[in-house]
C-alpha cells in the first residue's frame, strides 16, 4: 500500500504517483523479460546446448 | 532541480525517495557498464569454441547486470563521499531521490540474479568469476582500498579486468594464456585512465578525504605514473601479437594506439605547471589523456575481435 502522502502539495503527490507508476511498469516488463528468458533458456538448455 | 528530476516531470519531490525509472538505471552505472561489457564480449568472441547466440546474449547481459548490480553497491557504500563531491553529487542517493537501503537490496538482489543466471546459461567457472568480480569490486575496492590507500586504482583496478575471462570461460569453461593477457591489458590500463581523470578532478578528491594519487603524492608525481603505466600498458598491448594469439592487424592497431597513448602522455608530463605541479593549462592534456584512453580500450579490443574473426 503506498504512504500517506498527505504532507504533500497536490504537484507533489501527481508527481509521486507518476514516479510509482512508472517504477510498477518498469517492474513488470523485468519480471516479463525474466520470465521469457528462462522460457528461452530452458528451450536452448533442452535442445542439447 | 537535478536534471534527471526535472526530464523526468517528477517536481519537487527530490528528498523524497521516490526515483524515477531513469535514477533507477542510473545506479548501474550505465557509462562503465558498456566498457564492461564490451571487453566482456570479445573474450567471448576470441575464445575458441561455440556457445550459441541465445547462451552468448545472456552471458552479455550477465555481464552487465553483475557489474551495474557492483556499481549500484558502490553508490550505496559511498553515498557519504558522493554527496560532497561535484560530479557526484547529483547521483540518486545523496540527492535523496533513491533511499541507500532501497539501492543496496537492488544492487544485491541482481548481483546474486545475475551469478545464479550465468551458472544456469553456461558454467560454474564463469559464474564464479563473476561473483569474484563483483564482491573484489564491491568490497576490496570500494570498501576496503578506496579510502585507504593511493594505490586503490592500481589493485582496485583488476575488479573491472575480469569481464574478459568471464567471457572466455563463459565459452570454454577452463582459461587460458589469452584471456589471462586480456585481464592484464584492462588491469594496466585502468591507473593511467583514472589517475589521468584525478588530475582534472582532484579538488572533488581531496573535498572528500579520498587518497586518490594527485591528493597524496601531488600532481607531478601523478603525471610520471601516468607516463609510467603507458609504457607498460603499451608494451603489455603488444603482447599477444608478440606471443603469437594475434595477427598483424592487431600488431599493428595496437602499435599504432600505443605510440598516440605515449604521445598523450607525454603531454601530460610536459604540461605547463607551476612550483606545486599544478597545471597552467587547465589540465588540458590531462583531459585529452582521459578521452583518448576510453577509445584506446574499445579499437584495441575491437582490433583482436576483428584479426581473430578474420584470421
Amino acid at each position: 500500500m503506498p504512504e500517506p502522502l498527505d504532507h504533500l502539495t497536490r504537484a507533489q503527490t501527481q508527481s509521486v504517483t507518476r514516479a510509482r507508476k512508472a517504477r510498477n511498469y518498469a517492474i513488470l516488463a523485468v519480471l516479463v523479460g525474466v520470465c521469457g528468458l528462462f522460457y528461452a533458456l530452458a528451450i536452448v538448455k533442452l535442445g542439447g546446448h | 532541480m537535478p536534471p534527471a528530476v526535472a526530464e523526468a516531470g517528477l517536481v519537487g519531490i527530490e528528498g523524497l525517495g521516490v526515483g524515477s525509472v531513469r535514477d533507477w538505471c542510473a545506479l548501474l552505472k550505465p557509462r562503465v557498464v558498456t566498457l564492461v561489457v564490451f571487453t566482456g564480449a570479445v573474450g567471448m568472441l576470441v575464445a575458441p569454441g561455440h556457445l550459441h547466440p541465445l547462451l552468448a546474449a545472456i552471458t552479455v547481459l550477465c555481464i552487465a547486470v553483475g557489474a551495474g548490480a557492483a556499481g549500484a553497491i558502490n553508490m550505496w557504500y559511498d553515498r557519504d563521499i558522493d554527496a560532497v563531491m561535484r560530479r557526484t553529487a547529483s547521483r540518486p542517493i545523496p540527492a535523496g531521490r533513491i533511499a541507500p537501503q532501497e539501492a543496496l537490496s537492488f544492487g544485491v538482489l541482481l548481483a546474486g540474479a545475475s551469478v545464479v543466471v550465468l551458472a544456469l546459461a553456461t558454467n560454474l567457472a564463469a559464474a564464479a568469476m563473476l561473483a569474484v568480480s563483483i564482491l573484489y569490486y564491491t568490497i576490496v575496492y570500494t570498501a576496503w582500498l578506496k579510502r585507504r590507500t593511493a594505490q586503490n586504482i592500481v589493485i582496485g583496478g583488476a575488479a573491472g579486468a575480469f569481464p574478459p575471462l568471464i567471457g572466455w570461460l563463459a565459452v570454454t569453461g577452463h582459461l587460458a594464456p589469452l584471456p589471462i593477457l586480456l585481464c592484464a591489458i584492462v588491469f594496466f590500463w585502468t591507473p593511467p585512465h583514472f589517475w589521468a581523470l584525478s588530475l582534472f578532478a582532484h579538488a572533488d578528491y581531496a573535498r572528500a578525504g579520498v587518497p586518490m594519487l594527485p591528493v597524496t603524492a601531488g600532481a607531478r608525481s601523478t603525471r610520471r605514473h601516468v607516463f609510467f603505466y603507458t609504457v607498460l600498458l603499451g608494451l603489455l598491448s603488444l603482447a599477444p601479437w608478440w606471443l603469437g594469439y594475434a595477427g598483424r592487424l592487431y600488431g599493428i592497431t595496437a602499435a599504432a594506439l600505443a605510440a598516440v597513448f605515449l604521445y598523450h602522455a607525454v603531454r601530460v608530463l610536459a604540461d605547463s605547471q607551476d612550483t606545486a605541479g599544478v597545471s597552467l593549462t587547465r589540465d588540458l592534456p590531462a583531459k585529452a589523456c582521459f578521452k583518448y584512453s576510453i577509445s584506446y580500450l574499445f579499437i584495441l579490443f575491437t582490433a583482436l575481435a576483428v584479426d581473430r574473426l578474420i584470421g
